[in-house]
């Protein structure tokens, strides 16, 4: 295979397309820092950095995913003494109180959405480092879905500031957020950010390359 | 090998194919031929519907910030809670950051997005550019993700069941307009059509 034969990409062509508005912009080649000539938004080849910042937010989302699963979401302090809750022991109470279709809403947003985002995320990172030829339009799709599910995981956040905001009963119940649903926050926000991170044109670049060497 | 930067040629944001424009049905949706995202979308009366859905849901979110979510009823106390409270709470439970991120999420960024969009629209509709248009247009770009008025709709319900165990609930009237805002906010996001505002301010520049 020839470069003649390589599909037209903007940046074959010399085209910086910007991010903001679309636009096609032809840089000089003396300008360090180009930006778009519409909307003045920085303009790059590809995303900064995009592999180094993708894993940087990803190993801290990793991390911060540890405390927001083990420590309490919600601290109910009562009549009968104090009772905190995990994401999953919440779930669990919402299972075994009859909300069994809550119970799996609250499980896929908050469970299996983070750990998912943070496996494809890898799985996405690993599969441009290595220059796999896997097909480009899957994982595209891949991480389509990735950027498009993140905001779901902020369910819990928003479930512990109404109960929290509610069960205000001094003499009979209280509800406060614990620090787990600061680490869980932080855990959505990183993920969210790692996704923007990534540079999904060098799936289709690392292919092109892959595809070239095997001839 | 060259190409012209002509306006008939787009760069898709997803694979950065390079493709020529073609013309798409009223309504309909353009797809990059070979990763599949949208390039974009013809929404035919983008403005004027866009506008007018801002509009609306500009009244609701005035309603849903001021009026409350919900109230519960336990042995003879009654406590009534609207968004605003419910940030402050929080604020005064020491959990900071979370009130920043939830006032952020589901006050600042919709209030935005909303205020934002009839900043644009409302001149472009009477032939005038607005003021600051490009800034506006790129921080709603930016701000896109951030807004979450359709998630925090799924926690008021969540929140709801499991409250139904512990009291007598009362439904306010602000979670009728969290529930048309969710709905009007998704409708004019599904028209409002940023290229076209970009080729409008462009030429006007």
């Amino acid at each position: 295979m020839t470069t003649a034969t390589l599909p037209p990409t903007a940046a074959r062509a010399g085209l910086l397309v910007c991010h903001t508005c679309s636009k096609l912009a032809r840089p000089a080649a003396a300008i360090e820092h180009p930006v778009c000539p519409r909307c003045s938004t920085p303009l790059h080849w590809r995303k900064t950095d995009s592999i180094h910042r993708t894993w940087a937010l990803l190993i801290a989302a990793v991390i911060l995913y540890v405390p927001a699963n083990l420590l309490p979401v919600f601290v109910t302090t009562s009549a009968f003494g104090t009772q905190v809750d995990t994401i999953m022991s919440g779930i669990v109470y919402l299972w075994l109180n009859g909300s069994w279709p809550l119970a799996v809403i609250v499980f896929v947003a908050s469970i299996m959405v983070p750990l998912a985002k943070l496996i494809a995320l890898m799985i996405l990172l690993v599969s441009v480092q290595l220059k796999a030829r896997w097909d480009p339009r899957q994982r595209t799709r891949l991480y389509r879905m990735v950027e498009a599910v993140g905001r779901w995981s902020m369910l819990d956040i928003y479930v512990a500031t109404l109960l929290a905001a509610l069960v205000q009963f001094q003499t009979l119940a209280i509800i406060r957020p614990g620090a787990g649903a600061v680490a869980f926050c932080g855990v959505v926000i990183v993920t969210m950010f790692a996704a923007q991170a990534f540079d999904p044109r060098l799936i289709w670049d690392t292919t092109e390359e892959a595809e070239q060497a095997h001839g | 090998m060259s190409l012209p930067a002509t306006p008939l040629l787009v760069a898709c944001h997803e694979c950065d194919l390079l493709q020529k424009a073609r013309a798409v049905p009223e309504g309909g949706t353009e797809e990059c031929c070979r990763c599949g995202a949208i390039l974009w979308r013809d929404s035919p009366h983008g403005v004027e519907k866009t506008l007018a859905l801002a509009l609306a849901a500009a009244v609701l979110f005035l309603v849903a910030n001021t009026f409350p979510i919900v109230g519960l009823n336990l042995q003879g106390n009654e406590i009534i809670t609207t968004l605003p409270d419910a940030v402050r709470t929080l604020w005064n439970d020491d959990m900071r950051s979370l009130a920043c991120v939830v006032a952020f999420t589901t006050i600042i960024v919709p209030g935005f997005e909303i205020f934002g969009i009839i900043w644009l629209l409302a001149p472009l509709h009477r032939g005038r550019i607005p003021r600051g248009g490009a800034a506006t247009l790129r921080l709603l770009h930016t701000l896109a993700p951030w807004g979450m008025v359709s998630v925090f709709m799924l926690g008021v319900l969540v929140s709801l069941v499991k409250l139904s165990h512990l009291a007598h609930l009362e439904v306010g009237l602000a979670l009728w307009s969290f529930a048309g805002l969710m709905l009007t906010m998704a409708a004019a996001g599904a028209s409002f059509n940023p290229h076209a505002v970009w080729e409008r301010l462009e030429a006007a520049q």
